[in-house]
């Protein structure tokens, strides 16, 4: 840790060179490595972190809302346990160790039966996940555990007859914070869906409202 | 870059003050702005550098943003009378040819600040019910007296949330709908009965009362240096319903680095507007 210390003039003395000079030196000395450099937890604590930075570039926030139309998803046996894109975000994000992007998604979902099916369901029948993907070198790669939701449990609390299992008009807000342990550039965002069987159910998404924070600490 | 001072002092030199101040005036600006991420010792930053919400204490968040931040929240397992935020919308009474009254919903808003332009990403999460309404005592909207077809149940009893930002709407209310019943989304309104509400099937409990979790999330694009006005607004279209539980957050995001800040333009020095809030 860098640490400057001050040696101001003493009252009535003569008034040297040498102690003129000596807490900008030690300034000078403390920030350009000669006795050390500044000790960057210095430089985020409570709410700030490096983003005030002179010459800190790039947005810390993403440009706009993704905002998405409406499209269904399900009801397609082929979307069966794999992950399936539902909003694809570009941007371009040179990413340090020290750095933290938060995401966050707020879809408006609504989903319908549309095989009636024996009460009660199974989970694998009708539920349904949402997970984070980011896009490092052409490839998608998942980040963090899919979040879930189940289509029996939410909405309008019935435990009735199947095609009352609905979720109307939802929002299944989602977030995530990402921290690269090396320097990764992101090209890409995307929220994929999951279905553990994607014959029963058709998933209606839209306005996802993807967005970014790219905090530097 | 790292400091430099402008000036260094040699034996037998005539000492000027301006220059003693030059000095002290490049320190002083450096520490306050002028420190670049090159001039840091290297480090590595992990979850255990995060710093805990501690504006929220409700769930494990933390603090990401680089300006200030805002929140209200309430929590509780059941919620008292006296502490849920109630609408209704029998106040259009005074006016029964009015669809729409939006009105405030308390603790969901709040006046903010920017020191300069910034981004502010707001959420909101609460819980609202809506409970029976009844018909006969004129608490459903919209009045249409011969309602037809494609009139629908969203069209006259649930009521909407909308957040908006100095007035102006965010979202589109229909995205912020709280049923008052099982909704099936296309039925015609049927007047004159006590409520459409009443007896139907599948229903929990055959009672009309529901909660649902509203949720908004919206990032407000280049707010202007100044106060703003948040707000989170109902349009109550049932006789009675409640929000409880809440969560509101506020957090304000400044422009990446400073081209120059000079003593005159760092916040505590700026003059705010005689204006009482």
């Amino acid at each position: 840790m860098s640490n400057a210390s001050f040696n101001y003039q003493d009252a009535r003395a003569v008034i040297t060179a040498t102690n003129l000079n000596q807490p900008f030196t030690a300034l000078k000395d403390a920030s350009d490595g000669t006795s050390g450099k500044i000790d960057p937890s210095n430089t985020r604590s409570e709410a700030f972190n490096r983003n005030h930075f002179k010459q800190s570039v790039g947005p810390n926030v993403s440009d706009s809302d993704f905002d998405s139309n409406e499209t269904v998803y399900g009801f397609n046996p082929a979307q069966t346990e794999v992950f399936t894109t539902i909003a694809t975000f570009p941007v371009n994000l040179a990413l340090q160790p020290n750095d933290c992007l938060r995401l966050g998604s707020n879809p408006l979902v609504t989903t319908t039966s549309v095989n009636t099916l024996a009460s009660p369901l199974i989970r694998s029948e009708s539920a349904f996940y949402l997970c984070w993907f980011l896009t490092i070198g052409g490839v998608d790669v998942q980040i963090g555990y899919p979040f879930g939701y189940n289509t029996i449990v939410a909405g309008d609390g019935n435990t009735g007859s199947s095609d009352n299992k609905t979720l109307f008009y939802e929002r299944l807000p989602m977030s995530y914070c990402y921290l690269p342990s090396i320097a990764t550039t992101v090209t890409a965002i995307k929220v994929k869906i999951y279905f553990d069987d994607a014959t029963h159910y058709r998933v209606d998404l839209k306005n996802l409202y993807l967005h970014y924070v790219w905090a530097k600490f | 870059m790292p400091f430099t001072p402008p000036n260094t002092f040699t034996t037998s030199q005539v000492l000027q003050g301006t220059q003693v101040a030059q000095n002290e005036e490049a320190a002083r600006k450096y520490i306050n702005v002028d420190i670049v991420e090159a001039d840091l010792q290297d480090s590595v930053f992990g979850d255990s550098d995060l710093q805990e919400g501690e504006a929220f204490q409700v769930t494990l968040d933390n603090i990401f943003m680089t300006g200030d931040q805002y929140s209200n929240f309430f929590a509780q397992k059941e919620v008292p009378r006296q502490s849920r935020i109630y609408h209704t919308s029998t106040v259009k009474r005074q006016k029964p040819m009015e669809t729409i009254k939006w009105v405030a919903v308390p603790q969901l808003g709040k006046q903010i600040y920017c020191e300069t332009i910034a981004n502010v990403l707001i959420e909101v999460a609460f819980f609202a019910y809506e409970d029976e309404n009844n018909d006969c005592r004129g608490a459903v909207f919209p009045w249409i007296n011969t309602p037809t077809a494609g009139n629908t149940r969203s069209d006259g009893q649930d009521s909407r949330y909308i957040l908006a930002i100095d007035g102006s709407d965010t979202y589109a209310p229909d995205e912020t709908i709280n049923f008052s019943f099982n909704e099936a989304g296309a039925t015609t309104i049927v007047f004159g009965q006590f409520s459409v509400m009443q007896g139907r099937s599948n229903f929990q409990a055959d009672a009309t009362g529901q909660r649902k979790l509203i949720r908004m999330q919206y990032l407000a694009k280049n707010l202007s240096q100044g106060w703003h006005n948040i707000a989170v607004l109902c349009d109550p279209r049932n006789e009675w319903g409640y929000v409880d539980c809440h969560v509101f957050s506020v957090e304000m995001f400044y422009k990446m680095g400073y081209d120059t800040v000079e003593t005159s333009t760092i916040a505590t020095n700026r003059k705010l507007p005689e204006t009482q809030y």
